[in-house]
């Protein structure tokens, strides 16, 4: 019976062999999470988790690592009710100058950088606003727009939108600084009755990332207060609310600490790790201390249900190992901090536990016995008609499967941003306008007819305005046919060249386009644009978009092996800690089961996009269900070691162990409620899918996996 | 871009023009509006500065820093003028390295007015550029004016500068 986990017990268990020593080392590791916590960081680049090993991720890392200096793009989106005036124009104009001064701030582009093509008293071009803007601007605009040349002219059709695009140096600043400078400027220069707003690609990773990082911060407090509250409500006892919830907590601060060591930031993907170990540590809690209620004795308590913890913690961090074989260097950190911390945390559970246990005195009040009465009417109806049931839980996992497969890898960025931010509808509206807030970059190494073929073809699929490249300049210059020379783009802003024309050989070809997953429509379209570039020669194609596209949908596709992976391994070892073969198969139906239930139930919460979060929710749910399983089949092996039946030793366990199981899911369901007031989206999804996971697991553990267990045995069952 | 290179220089001259300590009354933050032409038949083009200069006392040397920006373009300006003692002679050493590089500066103030003439070779394009450049000071406040060396009566830039 104590086999089971790998002797892994035996730390909770010296723990109190030792308990000076044990004390001390968990004081001294207290003071190292304390000290090291403030040092947390956070993962501002919300695309650098999408990066992989890849050609298209090492063409947009070439790309990035060629940007000298560093930059980030701030747009700023202006409306009017109605057509600018020439009054209004010659603000912007001048709120455009100022802006130019805002400290990082290398270039504005707008209407007023706009210029006549080039002539021998104005060699750079004059500009299209001139000192003094009267209404005549439209005719201008007009014309130029009749010079064919394609360039971008920063205002809408109706003249009742303009766009700034503002160049910062991150050498010298942050895009979030600049954004707020950019702001306070807005706010005194913008003519009235006007009004602007920011976005862009970094300004929108930025406000995902902020708000994130203040959402979990608050999220992980409250859901830990109200677990410790449920507890309390539950069991009727401090002391045993304390002991089941303080270790969890240690352990989920600690990994949180451990984050800080291995020097690996938060990310988007790595937050949910603490949340994981908070409820595995609550799980492994709440059995520990029922165990301790009812025996009265540590030790016991430990080696009793201790070596099921041990194997739950194993089976998550093979779990966690497993994700290293997706082959992506960016979810190798994941990977190694949830393996190494889910190992971390298990010690400090059971090494907190077995400290707390000594000194803690459990009141003699029985637990609630309505768990206990639910477990085992749950329990009964399984074993009852076990062939049914399981016939029963077979179409069901039939019918969830399916469900699962009919949902579709799907990154929509603009649900990360918080409720009610106004960014979303800025980047609907510049899509609208100008094509989109993201920038498909589009390379080729080809000649001047190959870039100019190409640029027609995407400026054809795109629409007019949205194609930036070297061809718009030789048109504005007059010879379409041949490349503009160096002395030609040399008056041109420099920051601009360098953007067309990396290097001799090669140009490339800016695309403004929408997010690629905001709907089906603009998923078709970013498609359309993809495609027309790759068959017009494109040699690379990267890219914010393009990551978002691509590397989002294979990385979805990695976690989810990572999650096949990770269900026939923790299977596998359960087998090999049991050491039972037929345990497979009762084992893959209850733990498969809740899996696909819950992914299935993303139809009804989230248009049945399967999202990264949404993969590692599904992890996390499978690390739950067996943890369930695997505290049930432990309690079941010791009752029919001790000569129960197989009918007899399950509805012992729904009695005590499911009493526990039940407990732990209405208490982590309490937790978990918080995440449902949360302003971010994912968030929301990946607390719902919890709970759904945490209830199918209890129920098929309680209904199926008794009847399992009971099916073709009448006497002696072994697992 | 020559025209902004032309705005850049005229800025650093501002540290030459003086009333009674001309190099100590540039000392400070000052902003700049106005226009400048690229060349003599060129457009005017709208133009802001933003300067920020720091006069040492012990060496009479006025070191300048600041930007001047145009509709999509800017340029960053350092430079530094020193004066002497009782005489009207100021030099100085203008550095954008974007820009037109290094330039020696030489002038003269006189009652408030400081005038040069300057000539100077574009990199990026070649073309020779020679401007009479005149700078006032009065009442807490500066403006540049220059206009074409060899046919001065064609204005080429008018800057006005406040603190």
């Amino acid at each position: 019976m104590h086999g089971i986990g790998f002797g892994a017990e035996q730390i909770g268990i010296a723990a109190l062999r030792f308990p000076r020593i044990a004390s001390v080392c968990i004081f001294v590791l207290l003071v190292l999470i304390g000290t090291s916590l403030p040092n947390l960081s956070f993962d501002d680049d919300i695309n650098r988790v999408f990066l992989s090993d890849s050609a298209l991720s090492q063409a947009q890392q070439t790309y990035e690592a060629e940007q000298s200096p560093p930059l980030g793009t701030v747009l700023i989106h202006v409306t009017s009710p109605a057509a600018l005036s020439a009054d209004q124009m010659t603000s912007l104009r001048d709120l455009s100058l100022e802006l130019e001064f805002i400290e990082g701030v290398t270039a504005v582009a707008s209407p007023f950088v706009l210029r006549w093509p080039p002539t021998a008293d104005a060699p750079s071009g004059t500009p299209l606003f001139g000192q003094q803007i009267d209404q005549g601007f439209i005719g201008d605009l007009a014309a130029f727009e009749a010079l064919d040349t394609g360039l971008p002219t920063f205002l809408n059709i109706t003249l009742t939108a303009m766009m700034f695009s503002v160049s910062i140096n991150t050498d010298q600043t942050t895009v979030a600084a600049a954004a707020a400078n950019i702001s306070v400027e807005l706010g005194h220069a913008l003519p009235a009755g006007l009004s602007a707003n920011i976005t862009g690609e970094d300004v929108i990773s930025s406000e995902i990332v902020s708000g994130l990082k203040d959402d979990l911060i608050a999220l992980n407090l409250w859901g830990a207060l109200m677990v410790a509250l449920a507890a309390f409500v539950l069991l009727r006892d401090l002391r045993m609310a304390l002991l089941a919830v303080l270790p969890a907590v240690t352990g989920a601060a600690g990994v949180l600490a451990l984050s800080v060591w291995l020097g690996y930031p938060i990310t988007v993907l790595s937050n949910v790790i603490p949340i994981l170990l908070l409820v595995l540590g609550v799980a492994d809690g709440v059995h520990l201390a029922g165990s301790l209620k009812e025996t009265g004795d540590v030790r016991r308590a430990i080696e009793t249900v201790g070596p099921a913890c041990a194997l739950t913690a194993l089976t998550t961090a093979v779990a966690f190992a497993s994700i290293t074989l997706s082959g992506n260097s960016q979810l190798y950190e994941f990977a190694v901090l949830g393996a190494v911390g889910t190992t971390l945390s298990f010690a400090i559970v059971i090494v907190t536990f077995a400290l707390l246990g000594r000194t803690f005195r459990l009141s003699d009040r029985a637990v609630p016995q309505i768990s206990a009465s639910i477990a085992q009417r749950l329990t009964k109806i399984g074993v009852a008609r076990p062939r049914t049931t399981v016939v029963l839980s077979i179409l069901v996992l039939i019918l969830a499967t399916f469900g699962f497969s009919q949902t579709r890898a799907w990154f929509p960025l603009y649900l990360n941003l918080p409720d009610g931010s106004a960014t979303l509808g800025t980047n609907d509206a510049i899509s609208e306008d100008f094509g989109g807030v993201f920038q498909m970059i589009v390379e080729t190494d080809g000649d001047w007819k190959q870039t100019r073929a190409l640029t027609e073809r995407l400026e054809a699929a795109s629409g007019p305005g949205t194609v930036l490249s070297e061809v718009n300049f030789a048109r504005w210059l007059g010879h379409p046919d041949t490349r503009p020379s160096q002395e030609e783009l040399a008056t041109l802003p420099r920051e601009l060249v360098d953007q067309i024309r990396a290097k001799d050989d090669s140009s490339r070809i800016f695309v403004s386009v929408p997010e690629p997953m905001r709907s089906k429509d603009t998923l078709a379209q970013f498609d359309k644009i993809h495609d027309v570039a790759l068959a017009a020669g494109a040699d690379r194609i990267i890219g914010l978009p393009t990551i978002m596209r691509v590397e989002a949908v294979t990385l979805i596709g990695q976690l989810s092996f990572g999650l096949l992976v990770a269900a026939v391994g923790a299977t596998g070892l359960v087998a090999v800690a049991f050491r039972s073969v037929r345990l497979v198969p009762v084992l893959i139906i209850p733990n498969v089961l809740p899996l696909m239930l819950t992914g299935a139930s993303l139809h009804l919460w989230a248009q049945g996009q399967l999202t990264p979060t949404a993969v590692l929710a599904l992890t996390i749910a499978f690390g739950i269900a067996i943890d369930d399983t695997v505290h049930f089949l432990s309690r079941f092996r010791a009752l029919t070691a001790q000569g129960q039946t197989a009918q007899q030793a399950v509805l012992t366990a729904a009695g005590s162990t499911g009493q526990v199981m039940v407990l732990t899911t209405l208490l982590l369901t309490f937790g978990l409620c918080v995440t449902l007031f949360s302003d971010f989206n994912p968030i929301r999804v990946f607390g719902g899918m919890m709970i759904v996971t945490l209830w199918a697991a209890l129920l098929t553990d309680l209904f199926l996996l008794p009847a399992l267990l009971t099916w073709k045995r009448t006497a002696n069952g072994s697992v | 871009m020559v025209l902004f290179r032309l705005i850049v220089l005229a800025a650093i001259l501002a540290a030459t023009a003086g009333a009674a300590d001309p190099l100590a009354d540039m000392a400070g933050t000052w902003q700049g509006s106005g226009w400048a032409k690229e060349t003599q038949q060129g457009p005017q083009e709208t133009v802001r500065c933003r300067i920020t200069n720091s006069y040492d006392q012990a060496t009479r040397t006025l070191t300048l820093s600041g930007r001047c920006v145009v509709p999509g373009r800017q340029l960053t300006i350092a430079g530094s003028l020193t004066g002497s003692d009782g005489a009207e002679r100021i030099t100085g050493r203008w550095s954008s390295p974007d820009g037109i590089g290094s330039v020696q500066i030489v002038g003269i103030q006189r009652e408030g007015i400081v005038a040069f003439n300057f000539k100077a070779t574009d990199p990026a394009t070649g073309r020779d550029l020679a401007q009479n450049v005149e700078w006032r000071v009065s009442d807490g406040a500066l403006r540049l004016r220059s206009t074409d060396r060899r046919t001065p009566t064609i204005k080429m830039s008018d800057i006005s500068f406040i603190r």
